[in-house]
């Protein structure tokens, strides 16, 4: 199937009074059409930047500074404020993290839910009511048309996501990113969030990147897992693939560190260390080296690219070919 | 809101009784007397004011139980004010104060309005421009020009302004009170100086809406920057904007007074100076309460539009 969306050799950086961080150091990924790729990685990994740049919704000090991001056959970095304007919220909808600070307070949440729809004059302001009610409906939220005239502050956190993911559908996108959007509700509501996202791109013809720090959510509703560390993609594989052999000592002590349910109990294995500060020039090697289990001389002076090492499979990572073979 | 606002007019009811009975004592506590400045000094008939007829002083007499216990002379005051029958004042016996104040009230308040006016329609722009630019040296140029109208007192700059406008342009009349161009200078006199404080306000408090999540949500749907300020910061921005109107107002109610004085306005101001300079009671009471009358409703006024703009407070804070 066509790639709707690919990201090549994509570089940002963000400039601050301490210096240049280099939250993005060439990523590479696509998304196929109809298709929900995850992208997973600790807090400070690049993800949400990277998707942010996808929408152009960068800060002010953020800079791409090398790379391209098609999107149905046009590259989105190099657009015009204009251009970029009409297909956000149109063909590229974003779900953020809490549903709280992205709703304004003072206007009614029917308003904001119809606002795509006036912003990119898809139809009349009555008609755009109409609409924002039954997508409301859609997305569960009963008795619709009372709550179409009620303020954020008289939602649940959980009824208020489902809100803005009306929001983000109701323009029919054919992009839909969610950034880590069930990070700040409650657990019982989260799966239900989830399970609302995953109906909705199956009953529409959409394609979704849904960002987030915990790997079993991404296992749950997603087709490939692209793990990003230190602003690279360190590994990426189907689903499935990725939790039979994943092959990245990052992306195993991931999985290690995830409390689970079904399993006896055991220790949870933290992975030991931190995160690579970004600021200023990189090191050589691998970014993962330090905090690595199955370091080797190679990996400190020379960084492993991303290479194929199985179908729909790829790994940056030197060790990695010996890894599978002993797992 | 109903409950809100009857229960606010409770309060503002409370706050007049208390006020005018601090002003009786204040008042009777300033030494002098009307007679003692302006008749005993003089004599009645040397300073003109052959108009004290033993009628006139007989209806005082009785009015405000002179003579009697401070409680039943307070009464005569209140009582007064109560039934908004005014009568006359100690300077001009002959006309009731009703008409002092028909005459002066609504040049003070004009000044006052129209100042706040046009210092709101100064600030917001200012604002919105410089939060718009922020950071760049179009946002610190206006935010130096307002920190230069800040550090300006309106009675500085009104001498700035009667130099540039009426010395040297000829434009506008320095002094006197005939027709329109008697407002302008006053006017932006007490306006630019305000406009200072409210455009940093203003730039502030967008600023750190545009800051927000939400203003990115209104991108992120396709909105563009002129959708995020109109649509939706601005109006955040401008609740806590209002919030300090009130105390401006207060000040501008204030600041008349002294502007007044320069220019020689006819506003209460002056009748109240006047009134207060030679301890014409009834004046003092009267226009003291409508002072504080008008203050008191313009912030009623300010939490109202309040409430209306910001729904958290319409629907939970009022109605408790």
């Amino acid at each position: 199937m066509a790639d709707l969306l690919t990201v090549q050799d994509l570089w940002i950086e963000f400039t601050s009074k301490r210096g240049t961080v280099k939250a993005v150091n060439g990523v590479d990924f696509s998304l196929r059409k109809g298709k929900t790729t995850g992208i997973v990685g600790e807090s400070g990994s690049g993800k949400s930047v990277t998707v942010k740049s996808i929408a152009g919704l960068l800060a002010r000090n953020a800079k791409v500074t090398g790379g391209s991001i098609d999107f149905e056959g046009c590259n989105l970095l190099s657009l015009k404020e204009k251009q970029i304007q009409a297909i956000r919220g149109n063909k590229i909808s974003m779900v953020f993290q809490d549903p709280n600070s992205f709703m304004n307070p003072t206007i009614s949440v029917g308003k904001q839910v119809m606002e795509p729809l006036l912003f990119h004059s898809v139809c009349s302001r009555k008609e755009a009511k109409e609409r924002a009610i039954d997508m409301l409906a859609q997305v569960g939220i009963p008795s619709p048309a009372v709550r179409f005239n009620e303020y954020p502050f008289e939602y649940s956190g959980g009824m208020l996501q489902r809100a803005l993911i009306a929001m983000a559908l109701i323009n029919d996108p054919t992009l839909l990113i969610a950034d880590e959007p069930t990070t700040a509700l409650d657990v019982t509501v989260q799966a239900q969030i989830l399970f609302l996202l995953k109906k909705m791109k199956e009953t529409r013809d959409m394609s979704m990147i849904l960002v987030t720090h915990d790997l079993i959510v991404a296992a749950q509703i997603c087709d490939e897992i692209v793990v990003m560390y230190g602003g690279m993609v360190v590994e990426r594989a189907e689903t499935q693939t990725f939790l039979k052999r994943r092959a990245h000592p990052y992306s195993i002590g991931l999985l290690a560190s995830t409390p689970r349910v079904d399993a006896s109990i055991e220790r949870l294995k933290p992975i030991e260390g931190s995160p690579p500060d970004l600021r200023g020039a990189l090191p050589q090697g691998c970014l993962f080296a330090p905090r690595c289990p199955y370091r080797t001389e190679r990996c400190t002076a020379e960084r492993p690219p991303l290479q194929q090492i199985g179908p729909n499979h790829q790994v940056a990572c030197w060790q990695a070919e010996s890894e599978v073979a002993v797992s | 809101m109903l409950v809100y606002v009857i229960r606010r007019v409770g309060y503002m009811i409370v706050a007049l009784l208390a006020l005018t009975l601090i002003t009786f004592f204040l008042m009777k506590q300033a030494p002098g007397s009307f007679l003692t400045i302006n008749i005993m000094q003089s004599g009645l008939q040397t300073s003109g004011h052959s108009s004290y007829s033993m009628d006139v002083l007989q209806e005082w007499s009785e009015r405000y139980h002179i003579g009697e216990p401070w409680y039943m002379e307070y009464w005569g005051y209140l009582k007064g004010i109560l039934t908004w029958d005014f009568g006359t004042s100690f300077q001009y016996p002959n006309t009731p104060i009703m008409s002092l104040l028909v005459k002066a009230f609504p040049i003070s308040l004009g000044i006052a309005l129209s100042s706040i006016i046009l210092g709101l329609l100064i600030s917001i722009p200012v604002g919105i421009f410089a939060a718009m630019r922020r950071n760049t040296w179009a946002d610190s140029g206006a935010m130096f020009f307002s920190m230069l109208g800040t550090s300006i007192p309106a009675y500085i700059l009104a001498v700035f302004l009667i130099m540039v406008f009426s010395l040297y342009l000829h434009w506008l009349p320095s002094m006197g009170w005939r027709d329109l161009k008697n407002y302008v200078i006053p006017v932006l006199a007490l306006a630019l100086p305000m406009t200072g404080s409210m455009s940093r306000y203003m730039r502030t408090s967008l600023v750190e809406n545009l800051n927000k999540d939400y203003a990115t949500t209104v991108i992120a749907k396709g909105g563009s920057k002129r959708d995020v300020i109109y649509r939706h910061v601005l109006r955040n921005s401008l609740i806590p904007l209002i919030t300090i109107i009130g105390p401006h107002l207060a000040g501008m109610l204030m600041g008349t007074v002294m502007i007044e004085f320069m220019f020689g306005i006819p506003g209460m101001g002056q009748l109240f100076n006047n009134a207060a300079g030679s301890r014409d009671y009834p004046l003092i009471m009267v226009s003291t309460f409508l002072y504080t009358l008008v203050i008191m409703v313009m912030n009623l006024l300010v939490d109202i539009i309040y409430g209306l703009l910001d729904p958290r407070i319409r629907r939970s804070g009022m109605s408790d």
